[in-house]
């Protein structure tokens, strides 16, 4: 379903993809309940973010993930950021360690961790995935 | 630079002097120096060279000013002395041979004037003044020509080397491989990060091994690197395991306060290959021969 901000699309059971437009973060802000309240909705216990269109993140747009993230941790929502652009996961790193990413990440939409813990253990230690403070 | 000065009787002959068939004088220093056994150039490129030569002389003996070197003709004898320059050592001639031939060049060339016009050019002052200077600018030419070849040439050897030197295998489907050998720097860092994100993204990759077995040396900056260079692959969706860390390197890490806690290491290539294959769910076994 388009939205004003971007496209939501459910995937399956529990799971729905998130596209977002072009971006204005003002408006992503302001659409955020929204949002949280079309995944409580729909019963969206897992959101793919997709993240191909956008080419590169500033400290603006990681502290908007990042809220992103905190609010659908609150809401039993899991986020997990997919296609990240390498100019984008450059910048991010560069960022590193005053400001982490606090969002789980995976190559695509349904990209199998086989071993499910393993990658998440490593990125709560290094910041990526864990919880924001 | 050509110094301006108040043209004498000869000089005033010189430019006052429509250049007659002088070409097959210039051509014999070209082939002493280009032709023959240094097979540089050809019968045809000396012929050809000689004459555009002869008229570029004639264009700048007869310029509205002969002593601005911001005329078109001296900028036109320039261009042909860099091109000349450029394709003889293009094919593995010598800057000095160059520079051997435009002397005798100057020589050769007064001389030819001299019986072509009956004004002993050869024994004036100002004439012979007015050809150095003249000369020493295009053997300027000439090695800022070569200068800016040898520049070319290391540029594109280095960027081959690097190249060479961090070879992205994917060496299984998945699986990439990034055997980093040699001194680390900062840009070289770089230039890898950026090689090995782009090919994750192309390849879909799911793990990246990074042997740093041959690499001898690390510094504060190159460590932050890489830790970077481990947080990029990763908030890709990718897998990294660093291996192959030599002890002195992993010394020079902690007395940097460097925090590997957060990084999956093994010791061996193979190591990190099998940890690789273990994240994949890929089980390698010995099968019946």
């Amino acid at each position: 379903m388009a939205m004003r901000n971007g496209h939501l699309t459910l995937l399956g059971e529990g799971e729905a993809l998130f596209e977002p437009l072009a971006l204005d973060l003002a408006a992503c802000e302001r659409q955020l309940p929204d949002l949280l309240q079309q995944l409580r909705d729909r019963r969206v216990r897992l959101l793919w973010y997709d993240l191909s269109s956008i080419a590169l993140i500033d400290a603006v747009h990681l502290d908007y993930l990042n809220r992103l993230a905190s609010a659908c941790r609150a809401t039993a929502v899991r986020l997990v950021v997919v296609n990240m652009q390498p100019a984008a996961a450059f910048a991010l790193a560069g960022m590193y360690p005053e400001k982490r990413p606090c969002f789980e990440t995976a190559l695509g939409v349904g990209t199998v961790i086989v071993q499910p813990g393993v990658r998440q253990a490593e990125q709560r230690s290094l910041g990526v995935g864990a919880p924001c403070i | 630079m050509l110094t301006r000065r108040e043209p004498t009787e000869r000089l005033k002959a010189l430019f006052g002097h429509t250049v007659g068939d002088i070409s097959p004088a210039l051509e014999q220093p070209a082939r002493n120096w280009f032709g023959g056994e240094n097979n540089l150039l050809d019968d045809d490129e000396i012929a050809d060279l000689s004459l555009e030569l002869q008229h570029l002389i004639g264009g700048q003996l007869n310029a509205r000013d002969p002593f601005d070197d911001q005329a078109a003709e001296f900028r036109a004898l320039r261009t042909f002395f860099r091109t000349l320059a450029h394709k003889v050592l293009v094919r593995g001639g010598q800057v000095e041979d160059i520079v051997r031939y435009i002397q005798v060049l100057q020589i050769r060339l007064t001389q030819s004037l001299e019986e072509d016009t009956g004004v002993p050019f050869t024994r004036s002052h100002s004439v012979l003044r007015y050809f150095s200077e003249l000369f020493i600018e295009m053997i300027l030419e000439v090695f800022h020509t070569y200068l800016s070849e040898k520049e070319q040439t290391i540029s594109s050897q280095e960027s081959e080397l690097r190249e060479t030197a961090t070879p992205i295998t994917e060496i299984w489907d998945g699986v990439l491989t990034l055997p980093i050998i040699g001194t680390l720097d900062s840009s070289r860092t770089m230039l890898i990060m950026e090689a090995l994100l782009a090919r994750i993204a192309a390849d879909r990759t799911k793990v990246v091994v990074m042997d740093l077995t041959g690499v001898s040396s690390i510094d504060s900056q190159v460590s932050h690197h890489l830790i970077q260079m481990v947080h990029a692959i990763q908030l890709m969706g990718a897998d990294a395991v660093v291996t192959g860390i030599r002890p002195e390197i992993a010394r020079a890490l902690t007395s940097l306060n460097i925090d590997l806690g957060s990084i999956t290491t093994r010791a061996t290539l193979s190591d990190g290959l099998k940890e690789a294959f273990r994240r994949l769910g890929i089980q390698v076994v010995q099968g019946a021969v």
